[in-house]
């Protein structure tokens, strides 16, 4: 896999909008969630930080799933300082997703029981949609290149890699967008109780690696802008995925920063990436546990690259050290304890 | 019509305006007592959309439990405030009397 | 680099087998009944798969159980049953209420109670289709579930082909599966499109689509793994095309932008000439924007004589399985040298300038177009070669 350099990211979650106040949140740690009305905590995007009426002009009918795609999309070309209109021809945008807009499905569903089959809203269907996000992202960025939803319960973004990687070599396009979106409804945060282990005080222990974790459900969106170029890295690249079971880490790797979301059963295969001379960080504390929060991982690994300090929770310093940082590895698991590995590269 | 014809057709024109409002998120923005009656819905008057369209057959059958058929029946119907609050006005109240 | 298709699975209401559907195509068969899978008060003609018993999975997982009964035919067919291991396998499925939580009766009680039993969660959570097919397989590569709306399957198939290419697995396992379901039949109802009569794609009369279900899965190979195990294969798809309208959340773009530039690149990809072009299997859903699009864009690249039809009128709208379907359909068109008439249309257009082929048509043993549209503005379409039986040089 050739490299996919990093020119922007955008970060929209409970934690703020904008690269810089992910940092910020990196910097700053743990916050408790907010609850629920039904008393359940969760890291939730505030509706102030899904609110910009510029970027949003053209998006008013969006749910809060198409919307935080889109504000994060537009935040990473933002970030890379590209001009918009120099780029969209030729950018294709690959949205990957867990669970999708399900409170918007959820909300059909109300229109059936409320007022039966013949008279739901169909503006709501249309929205229901997996790729109705992926639709506001391209008509109000103007991108006409290839536009691709896909859905996978843990590892939509580590795949999502793979394609545009796999379509930028073969020039489908110059620039893509590539990133995560999930959301947490109040039925799925019931659902999140039924099927994790909710930590009721709100303090997740991503570095416990527990065969039992507990998680707070979070909510966000993260896309990188990325390309072949270069002349266009910003935060580094991404320079490989691996998803074969058989495959066991980068010796290489300076730091190994694990998915430890409580939302994948045990976390115990993360303890041979921790120890002695190995340096491991976790990140789902910060922004709440998705099931495909690799992306958000990622974006960390991004930073930790391109500003050589760590955050966090780590045992090394890096500007202490005397060895900078040059690779970090990003691993998530599935329910299955099955690993797969993104490699970033300053 | 008489006085009364006039204001039970001003009830409903007052009535759409803030269905409208209420379930088109384009006009989230739109404050229902600054709506003219001879608004334009679409194009260049409140700017909807076809999708804005189907969602108004909705409303009109949740709401007055009307229905509209076929959608070119439909375009003169919802050509304005008036034109749609005619409509409504036709087949419930007026049907009544 | 060549991607052949070495293995063809279809499952729909026109057949539950390639030879079946084949037969109910000659014959203009359209199977549709009242929806029959779950209760409705919408009426509308729907092609479900009768008495489909091959479950893989629990029964209710149908849009699951769809999927692997078509891929275990593509395996069959290509001659891989049972013989995966060892090699790196990707798969793509597209789908649109296979990916969905949309169970009524869980949120019907969740509503009133503020808790439900979690049997439809857990069958969701088992229901990603790549991801339950490598597991069900026990295959390792890459994976993705496509929920690009109607143009799923045919992404899927052009995602699979760029894997190959790139050098990310030796064989791919690309199309699409749907089950009938609730929530789409109200939603195009809401919308307006869903028709109360027999489908008719680019008839002057049509009023909506119908709704399908069904599966369609490709076996796709490189030159490469061909050569090694001597393998005749059915066809070759030699080019996609993929293009966002970046228009309207559920209308497409009036001047059919985003299709047109799929549809050229498809051809590109595949160094294809409009001319070489035999026949195109049309997204043609019985709307009256999708086919008005349509019909101009294909008029436009391919001139009016170009044969081209709609097999919705055999199978119904089958959403995220269409592109997989109508894939392979192509494939059994160019092996048998004709194409089924576009079932449903009678009365042209005056507003399309082409007109859809209205009864059994010879067609070269050439290339073929499949062309996909969906919901948000998509755009897809694919080059598919006759392979003649000789295979890649080695």
């Amino acid at each position: 896999m050739k490299p996919l350099f990093i020119s922007g990211i955008g970060v929209i979650s409970a934690r703020g909008r904008g690269i810089e106040k992910f940092e910020a949140a990196l910097k700053q740690g743990w916050i408790a969630p907010s609850l629920s009305q039904a008393g359940r905590p969760a890291y939730r995007i505030s509706n102030d930080d899904l609110s910009d009426s510029d970027v949003l002009k053209t998006a008013k009918r969006a749910d809060r799933f198409s919307k935080a795609t889109l504000l994060a999309a537009y935040d990473a070309v933002k970030d890379s300082g590209a001009a918009l209109k120099d780029i969209q021809e030729s950018t294709g945008a690959i949205v990957a997703t867990a669970l999708g807009s399900h409170s918007t499905i959820f909300k059909f569903l109300d229109g059936i029981l409320d007022y039966g089959e013949k008279s739901v809203s169909p503006t709501t269907f249309a929205h229901s949609i997996h790729n109705a996000a992926t639709s506001y992202l391209t008509s109000a960025l103007g991108c006409k290149g290839p536009a691709i939803t896909v859905t996978d319960f843990y590892f939509p973004f580590q795949h999502a890699l793979m394609l545009a990687y796999a379509w930028l070599n073969e020039e489908r396009f110059r620039h893509v967008l590539v990133g995560v979106s999930d959301e947490c409804s109040s039925a799925m945060d019931y659902i999140f109780e039924e099927k994790f282990q909710i930590a009721s005080d709100g303090k997740m222990n991503p570095h416990a690696f527990s065969e039992n974790p507990k998680t707070v459900p979070g909510e966000g969106s993260a896309f990188f802008l990325l390309s072949l170029n270069p002349a266009e890295k910003k935060y580094g690249a991404f320079s490989a995925v691996e998803t074969s079971q058989a495959f066991k880490g980068w010796s290489e790797a300076d730091i190994s920063v694990v998915g430890t979301n409580g939302m994948g059963g045990s976390e115990k295969m993360y303890e041979q990436f921790s120890g002695k001379g190995k340096s491991v960080a976790a990140f789902s504390d910060i922004y709440g546990g998705m099931m495909a929060s690799s992306a958000f991982d990622c974006a960390a690994a991004a930073l930790i690259l391109k500003k050589q300090r760590s955050y966090g929770v780590s045992d090394i310093d890096i500007k202490k050290s005397e060895k900078a940082v040059n690779t970090v590895q990003c691993i998530s698991h599935n329910n299955l304890g099955e690993l797969v590995f993104v490699k970033l590269i300053k | 019509m008489t006085v009364s014809d006039d204001s039970e057709l001003a009830a409903i024109r007052k009535k759409i305006k803030e269905l409208l409002v209420s379930n088109l998120s384009f006009l989230d923005d739109v404050d229902p007592a600054q709506i003219k009656d001879d608004e334009i819905l679409f194009g260049e008057g409140l700017g909807l959309d076809s999708l804005d369209a189907v969602e108004i057959v909705v409303v009109l059958q949740r709401n007055f439990g009307l229905q509209v058929k076929d959608i070119k029946e439909g375009r003169a119907i919802f050509r304005s405030i008036d034109t749609l609050s005619r409509f409504v006005y036709e087949n419930t109240v007026k049907n009544k009397k | 680099m060549k991607i052949y298709v070495t293995g063809v699975g279809l499952i729909s209401a026109a057949g539950k087998t390639c030879a079946e559907t084949l037969e109910s195509f000659k014959a203009g068969e359209r199977r549709t009944s009242a929806v029959s899978l779950f209760s409705t008060q919408i009426k509308s003609p729907a092609y479900e798969v009768k008495n489909f018993s091959r479950h893989y999975f629990p029964e209710k997982l149908r849009t699951l159980n769809l999927c692997l009964a078509a891929i275990e035919d593509a395996l069959t067919d290509a001659g891989l049953k049972n013989k995966l291991q060892g090699k790196r396998i990707g798969i793509a499925m597209g789908t649109t209420v296979g990916s969905i939580l949309n169970d009524l009766d869980f949120y019907r009680v969740y509503r009133e109670k503020g808790k439900s039993s979690m049997e439809s969660v857990d069958r969701y959570l088992q229901g990603n289709l790549a991801s339950a097919a490598h597991a069900f397989l026990k295959t390792e590569g890459p994976s993705m579930t496509v929920v690009n709306a109607c143009a799923s399957g045919t992404d899927a198939i052009g995602i699979a082909m760029s894997w190959i290419k790139s050098g990310l697995c030796d064989i791919a396992i690309a199309g699409g599966s749907d089950e009938m379901n609730r929530v789409p039949l109200c939603g195009f109802g809401s919308l307006g499109i869903l028709s109360e009569s027999l489908c008719a794609p680019f008839d002057k009369n049509r009023t909506g689509l119908n709704l399908g279900e069904g599966a369609g899965a490709l076996v796709l190979e490189g030159e490469t793994s061909l050569q090694k195990r001597a393998h005749a294969p059915r066809a070759a798809v030699r080019g996609y095309g993929t293009c966002n309208d970046a228009h309207h959340l559920t209308s497409p773009d009036p001047q059919g932008i985003g299709l047109e530039k799929a549809i050229t690149s498809a051809l590109h990809e595949a160094r294809v000439q409009p001319s070489e072009i035999s026949f195109i299997n049309a997204h043609g859903t019985g709307t009256q924007d999708n086919d008005l699009v349509e019909g101009f864009v294909l008029n436009k690249l391919f001139g009016p004589n170009i044969k081209f039809l709609s097999t919705k009128g055999y199978t119904g709208h089958a959403l995220g399985a269409a592109g997989g379907l109508e894939a392979g359909f192509c494939i059994l068109a160019l092996e048998s040298g004709w194409i089924p008439q576009s079932a449903g249309f009678k009365n042209k257009d005056p507003q399309i300038p082409i007109a859809p082929v209205t009864k059994v048509t010879p067609v070269k043993k050439s290339f073929a177009v499949s062309t996909s549209l969906g919901f948000g503005g998509c755009n897809a379409a694919l080059v598919i070669e006759f392979a003649d039986k000789a295979g890649p040089s080695s």
